[in-house]
């Protein structure tokens, strides 16, 4: 699985978690908090996005990245590391 | 016969104020769909300036006391007072507690402190004093209140609406009536983390509601998994008839089952988890959402509304999660026995919540200026009690105990109404 998969799987979590942002075009230079998520859909999309990716590390390590594509980069490292 | 250890008897007390969430979301212009449907919540209760963790505390647990014999009442040989809202460094409030009870003195006296894990703390403590001593009873008791200086500050949004008062009070003995535990079967995990602080009180400065929400779930799914590492064939989709968590705002504790549904089973479906969700763990929050964050005592809060809204025509096992920021949590388990109902509807906490006064927005904000004065090691004081007039003649004649007044000696006087 290579950046634009996850990045693809990413994005449509966030519509999923808020049905709002179908009309929006989502940059991977955007984070989630500044388009307008709060902690809880924040919170949803994290464990909605470790679920669908399979990958088991602890939640709170997914809090370093300051925008999309450094959170993409990250679970990408993490499926490499554990052989996905 | 193996030996029974657990609840006794238990009870709550919420505070005597409540604010109905859409008022708030009217005035702050905030969407109350997303207070209903994604945080969770419907009313929350708001502190008055007569009430301290004491008061609560008190009102709490002297209705279980009331309902003792002598010789009952005089078996309670521990009393753990549990919360992060501490009023001196060095006393105890389980001193004070004690002595409004007016119990024996034989009995130890001990506070203890873990954020909202502390009352599971103060409860595995009491259990394991009642099995080497199963003649003797120990009381322990969560009281925490909310102050708003947080919005006063501006560093509150979605986090305003979800902030409560409460105490909850469990007597604890080898004659569980209520929750029988599980003996031995425990996991927690915990560790070293800045996700909710209280350097001063009634600030939580240095909260970071992302780390703190992400902590919430490491700790769930890792005490579970040590839970389910030590018991042998249990199982987090059938072992449990009912769940019971830790309860910030509902709204959590939703993504925390589905969460831990998806890792430990093979249900995976949104609409079956909601099922398993109103199923097992919607009675457990049937109160909550009515009265907001009571932190040590909220995962008890929400045993309190399983009891008063499960079905309990059989001996049903529940599982509970505890958690407490910075962070130390605990998974455990036990039988909600036939008895509790019945023993519980003698609390009234239905009736209690209904009669809490309800405040217009101008009478919430009004006590704001009342919030301000509340800092720690203040003296010479005397608790306004007209600041909300209907809310005192709401529970005048209800033998409820409040703050009178703290003297140049810091020493506190309390009065019942």
């Amino acid at each position: 699985m290579n950046n634009d998969d996850i990045l693809t799987i990413v994005k449509s979590i966030i519509v999923k978690v808020s049905p709002q942002y179908a009309a929006v075009d989502i940059q991977p230079s955007d984070s989630l908090k500044d388009i307008g998520l709060n902690s809880i859909e924040r919170m949803e999309i994290t464990m909605l996005v470790m679920e669908e990716l399979d990958v088991d590390v602890p939640r709170i390590e997914l809090l370093g990245p300051k925008n999309i594509s450094e959170l993409v980069s990250l679970l990408e490292s993490k499926l490499e590391k554990a052989g996905v | 016969m193996v030996m029974q250890v657990g609840i006794e008897a238990i009870n709550a007390y919420l505070g005597a104020a409540s604010l109905d969430v859409k008022v708030l979301a009217e005035h702050r212009g905030l969407d109350i769909d997303r207070f209903y449907n994604n945080l969770i919540v419907e009313e929350k209760s708001v502190a008055l300036p007569f009430e301290d963790p004491i008061s609560l505390a008190v009102n709490a647990a002297k209705p279980i006391v009331d309902q003792l014999t002598p010789a009952e009442k005089d078996s309670i040989e521990m009393v753990i007072f549990a919360s992060e809202c501490g009023l001196d460094l060095e006393k105890a409030m389980a001193t004070d507690l004690h002595h409004y009870l007016g119990l024996q003195r034989n009995c130890r006296l001990f506070e203890v402190k873990q954020a909202c894990y502390a009352a599971t703390a103060g409860l595995q403590s009491a259990i394991n004093f009642v099995r080497t001593k199963p003649q003797a009873k120990a009381l322990v008791v969560g009281a925490d209140l909310y102050r708003q200086l947080d919005v006063i500050r501006g560093v509150n949004d979605y986090q305003e609406p979800n902030m409560g008062v409460g105490s909850v009070a469990m007597l604890v003995s080898c004659n569980p009536e209520i929750l029988m535990v599980d003996l031995d079967a425990n996991g927690y995990y915990g560790f070293h983390s800045y996700d909710d602080l209280h350097p001063m009180p009634y600030r939580h400065i240095g909260g970071d509601a992302d780390l703190s929400l992400l902590t919430y779930m490491d700790c769930c799914e890792g005490s579970i998994k040590h839970y389910l590492s030590q018991i042998e064939g249990a199982d987090y989709g059938s072992t449990f008839d009912y769940l019971a968590f830790h309860t910030p705002f509902v709204g959590m504790v939703k993504g925390a089952h589905r969460s831990m549904m998806r890792k430990f089973t093979d249900i995976k479906a949104d609409d079956k988890i909601k099922k398993d969700f109103d199923r097992r763990v919607g009675p457990a929050t049937q109160y909550c959402k009515r009265v907001g964050n009571i932190m040590c005592s909220s995962l008890y809060l929400a045993l309190v509304g399983l009891v008063d809204h499960g079905d309990f025509n059989k001996n049903s096992r529940v599982g509970l999660y505890s958690y407490g920021s910075c962070c130390a949590s605990e998974f455990f388990s036990g039988v909600i026995m036939q008895t509790a109902q019945d023993k519980l509807a003698k609390m009234e906490i239905k009736n209690h919540l209904d009669s809490r006064y309800s405040l217009s927005f101008a009478e919430y904000e009004s006590l704001f200026e009342h919030d301000k004065t509340f800092e720690f090691g203040k003296n010479n004081f005397t608790t306004d009690k007209g600041a909300i007039p209907g809310a005192w003649e709401g529970i005048q004649g209800g033998g409820r105990l409040v703050l009178d007044k703290v003297d140049e000696n810091f020493h506190r006087h309390y009065i019942w109404v």
